[in-house]
């Protein structure tokens, strides 16, 4: 089977750094789990062991980053691993609301800064828009899916909330994301200097693509574990 | 194609034919080669009269034509057509004209619809194609506006299904889907201006 192929590409006894060297953008996951740079010639067990994080599972979000047909194998991982995936995944949405918009927000309005004011405004007001989607999204995981797991993992649940509930209402937030690129690359007034409409547009290409792989995450990962502890109770 | 754009009016009312030249004389940049009454010399007289377009009464086509008037007017291949409508047509005949007017739209609109049709590339509304055709241009100011699939498929008289059909094409072309990112579009494109945004 093609996924256990990528089991053996990404290993414990690698190093640290040649990881980050076969896929770069694991560096924001680094980021996301805590792991500051500077580590030298670690391997990813010891990194793992000094932060406290089993390597299965580490391993296993930078093969979901990083090889688009792996679906891992959830059965060796723990409830601990449950915590350490809601852990990222609340610190993977601070890092999109606090970092990754904002900065992509800053672009737009710097490329459409010399549009007409029409254009300037129903720019900004699309993106801002696209925003106030995103952001409200993962409130809904933030409010409603996260807690139900960490009230599941504490074996305390109220409520009638399952994880089969949780929607998968990616689809409308991406479809917006998708007519951005579009407008971007197609129809941008000229008046767009080109240098930031270009940093603009790899920046949502660059979020785009971070956030199918957290989607993934969520998808290949917590709702399996989750699944699981259900069907113990 | 560009200066002065050769117009050959297909239209059995004579009343309205005149109304039609009137109106591209007033509009400038027209110039009408001709007028036929009659669908069977239709074709013919678009070869010899030389036409950039055609602006044809649908109710001139030959009812054995109606799934594919190219076969029964070639020179259709060359020579940008539209409908100029004051009935009842099948969509599937008029779907196969460059555009679609309305004996009631305003003249500008109609003088906008033949400019955009002659400027638009030859094979612009062949389903493979990537510009957009006039119904769907029509289709997207509506979508921008807010209207619902119902309501636009109330007023052009066509099925919802049709409706659902052209916005599926509107959004290949475009490569936008939502109804905000359209909006944007409609707006950059100068399709709509913010006054028809509610």
């Amino acid at each position: 089977m093609q996924s256990e192929r990528y089991e053996g590409l990404f290993v414990g006894d690698m190093k640290l750094g040649d990881l980050i060297d076969a896929n770069y953008k694991l560096l924001t996951i680094l980021s996301r789990l805590g792991i500051r740079l500077g580590f030298g010639e670690v391997t990813v067990e010891e990194m793992c062991r000094r932060y406290g994080l089993s390597p299965q599972l580490f391993l296993i979000i930078c093969r979901i980053y990083t090889f688009d047909g792996y679906t891992p194998s959830c059965e060796s991982l723990g409830d601990e691993d449950l915590r350490r995936v809601v852990s990222y995944l609340r610190a993977s949405h601070r890092y999109y609301k606090e970092y990754s918009l904002p900065r992509l927000r800053k672009g737009v309005g710097e490329t459409v800064a010399s549009c007409d004011e029409l254009h300037r405004k129903v720019l900004e007001k699309f993106f801002d828009d696209y925003c106030g989607e995103v952001a409200s999204h993962f409130a809904y995981e933030e409010d409603v899916v996260f807690p139900y797991i960490d009230s599941l993992l504490d074996g305390c649940v109220t409520g009638d909330f399952r994880i089969g509930k949780f929607e998968d209402n990616h689809s409308d937030v991406d479809e917006k994301l998708n007519d951005m690129k579009s407008i971007i690359i197609k129809y941008l007034p000229e008046a767009c200097p080109t240098e930031q409409r270009d940093d603009m547009l790899f920046g949502i290409c660059r979020f785009e693509e971070d956030l199918a792989r957290h989607t993934l995450i969520e998808e290949r990962v917590l709702i399996p574990l989750v699944t699981k502890i259900e069907k113990r109770l | 194609m560009s200066g002065i754009l050769r117009v050959v009016i297909a239209e059995p009312s004579s009343l309205v034919a005149d109304g039609l030249r009137m109106m591209l004389e007033e509009a400038g940049g027209f110039y009408t080669v001709g007028t036929v009454s009659d669908g069977s010399m239709l074709d013919e007289r678009l070869r010899v009269w030389n036409a950039d377009l055609a602006i044809i009464n649908p109710s001139l086509i030959d009812g054995r034509w109606a799934r594919n008037i190219k076969a029964s007017l070639p020179s259709l291949q060359s020579v940008r057509s539209l409908a100029i409508v004051y009935g009842v047509f099948d969509d599937e005949l008029l779907r196969q004209f460059d555009a679609v007017a309305k004996i009631v739209d305003a003249p500008a609109s109609i003088v906008g619809k033949l400019r955009h049709m002659a400027s638009s590339g030859a094979d612009g509304r062949t389903d493979g194609g990537y510009e957009l055709t006039d119904r769907e241009r029509d289709i997207l100011m509506s979508v921008a506006r807010g209207r619902t699939n119902k309501e636009i498929a109330d007023e052009y008289n066509i099925s919802i299904h049709t409706v659902i059909s052209h916005r599926k094409n509107i959004a290949r072309k475009t490569g936008i889907r939502s109804v905000a990112g359209l909006t944007v579009y409609a707006l950059l494109n100068n399709m709509i201006d913010c006054h028809d945004l509610e």
